[in-house]
């Protein structure tokens, strides 16, 4: 099987949008456009917040994970979201497939346990071996303040397992609400995962929090990217 | 987390491929991706753990990647794999060997600290096997370990199990060498060593060994205000330093250490302590005697 390039966008946020689109329309658009969308939300006490079912409703129409986590287990939550994102991916395309083959209802679990074995064989290949693209997003709104010693952390631990992979990545840092725009590229594309902690920005921006029209603004990112490399999924 | 299966103790599971059934006995076991159970069955008792079906399949894998040598395993035997089908919802599932015996920090508890060592002998025997299959651990919580009747560590959790040269599929921040700022999460066997290293030290600090984390020179200071890990400082911070590359080699040289310890200790220090002094040097004796033992088996 040969494997194009997994996108993904990991959005950081602690609350509602409170601004411009639904977020969940433009995480769907995003997933039309082959980019998986991740939310990671960052509470304080015991989670009842009320946007947090915003958070795994953008995650759902974007095809990808949510976990609701306090700051301290932030930094595992990231790699591990961004690792099952990448085999959810490869996951779905196979399911994809067996539908084509088998009838509209088959998916990976229709297979014999034996068979299944081989396919996450397969899985953890392409996801080692792949090329990814990441774009994290992390919302700077003024009650992420504490939060943020802890982003930056968790975005020096991903970069320390993005090195380790064999396939190539590249990774890009975007933080909104931005000074002239919802959202501002605060890294452009780089093969330095390390890049993503070093140069996080300590200022914040601003209270209001327009999630919705930051993914939009962040997709164009891709695919400006996608314009340089042709051999996308 | 996924819709996970929650089993009850008595209930009976049937296997939607092989029509075996298992009666289960009781849940001995929770992670991040499923929980696992003692049940028992035609073929005899065995643990069964309900995940979603990627871990199963990969899990699975894992199991079976451990069995290359014939008739042992650095971990438990792989039994099979089945899926349960309720109202047509899958909960996917698969069972092995139950290995029986206390998990590492259950084992040292109320024992005298110098068990810590022997510990980190029988774990470095348990990696020689592991690595020597192309393997490392990745994830080296003590929970994931358990001592067994014949005196050996086997794991019980393959999820961090990772193949050289990838990076470590699932590990705890404690025990990670990223963590640490101490190297890579690259999958090779000073990861696993290093781990191992700063297991030994939470063995017996762990409160001091969390305060600590991220600063290897901190982790350092613990290791020399304890008496017993003192004696093989050399070691661990070796181990540390991603200087061994292999589990022998750090096994040979934590054994060396103790005999020039054991000398050390009876020429070079004030009088006064002799009384204690004398008692260090039987014990670190002893100690070898016993190490040594365990090598000759």
């Amino acid at each position: 099987m040969k494997m194009g390039t997994m996108k993904q966008l990991l959005l950081l946020t602690d609350g509602c949008s409170n601004t411009g689109e639904d977020p969940v329309a433009m995480a769907a658009f995003a997933r039309r456009q082959g980019i998986t969308v991740n939310v990671i939300g960052i509470v304080d006490g015991h989670g009842n917040d009320p946007g947090l079912e915003e958070i795994e409703a953008i995650a759902k129409a974007g095809g990808g994970e949510s976990r609701i986590v306090q700051a301290a287990s932030l930094s595992e939550t990231v790699v591990n979201v961004t690792r099952q994102a990448m085999t959810g991916t490869i996951y779905s395309i196979i399911n994809e497939e067996l539908r084509g083959i088998l009838n509209k209802e088959a998916n990976v679990e229709s297979l014999p346990p034996a068979t299944r074995s081989e396919i996450a064989e397969k899985v953890e290949d392409i996801s080692e071996e792949a090329e990814l693209q990441l774009l994290v997003l992390t919302d700077m709104s003024a009650s992420m303040k504490l939060k943020l010693p802890a982003v930056k952390e968790a975005l020096y631990d991903l970069s320390v397992s993005m090195q380790s992979r064999i396939g190539p990545s590249s990774f890009s840092l975007w933080t909104f609400p931005g000074k002239y725009s919802a959202a501002e590229e605060r890294i452009g594309w780089t093969n330095h995962a390390g890049k993503l902690a070093e140069s996080f920005p300590q200022l914040l921006s601003g209270g209001i929090t327009p999630t919705g029209p930051a993914i939009r603004q962040a997709l164009s990112s891709f695919i400006e990217m996608g314009r340089y490399d042709e051999k996308s999924i | 987390m996924k819709n996970q299966y929650e089993a009850s103790p008595g209930e009976l599971i049937k296997g939607k491929w092989t029509g075996h059934v298992w009666r289960i006995e009781r849940e001995i076991g929770r992670g991040a991706n499923g929980v696992v159970y003692l049940v028992s069955g035609a073929a005899g008792r065995a643990a069964l753990k309900f995940a979603d079906s990627a871990s199963v399949a990969s899990e699975t894998n894992a199991l079976t990647a451990l069995e290359r040598v014939r008739g042992e395993s650095p971990g438990p035997f792989f039994i099979e794999a089945d899926d349960l089908e309720i109202k047509g919802a899958i909960y996917p599932f698969f069972l092995m060997e139950f290995i029986d015996g206390p998990v590492l920090h259950t084992f040292i508890k109320g024992k005298r600290e110098e068990w810590s060592i022997i510990l980190l002998i029988w774990l470095l025997t348990f990696l020689e096997s592991l690595h020597q299959l192309g393997h490392v651990m990745g994830d080296l919580k003590p929970e994931n370990f358990i001592v067994t009747a014949q005196k050996a560590v086997r794991a019980v959790d393959v999820g961090g199990i990772t193949k050289f040269g990838r990076s470590v599929k699932e590990y705890t921040a404690l025990y990670d060498r990223a963590a640490w700022q101490a190297g890579t999460r690259r999958a090779e066997p000073a990861y696993d060593l290093f781990g191992a290293a700063v297991l030994t030290v939470a063995l017996l600090h762990k409160q001091a060994v969390q305060r600590a984390l991220g600063d290897i020179e901190e982790l350092k200071k613990i290791v020399q205000s304890s008496p017993v890990l003192q004696l093989i400082e050399p070691v661990l911070c070796n181990a540390f330093a991603s200087k061994y590359d292999n589990a022998s080699s750090m096994k040979k040289e934590l054994l060396l250490c103790f005999a020039k310890t054991k000398t050390r200790t009876r020429a070079g220090r004030k009088k006064g302590k002799t009384f204690f002094l004398g008692k260090w040097a039987m014990l670190a004796g002893a100690l070898a005697a016993i190490v040594m033992l365990f090598l000759l088996n």
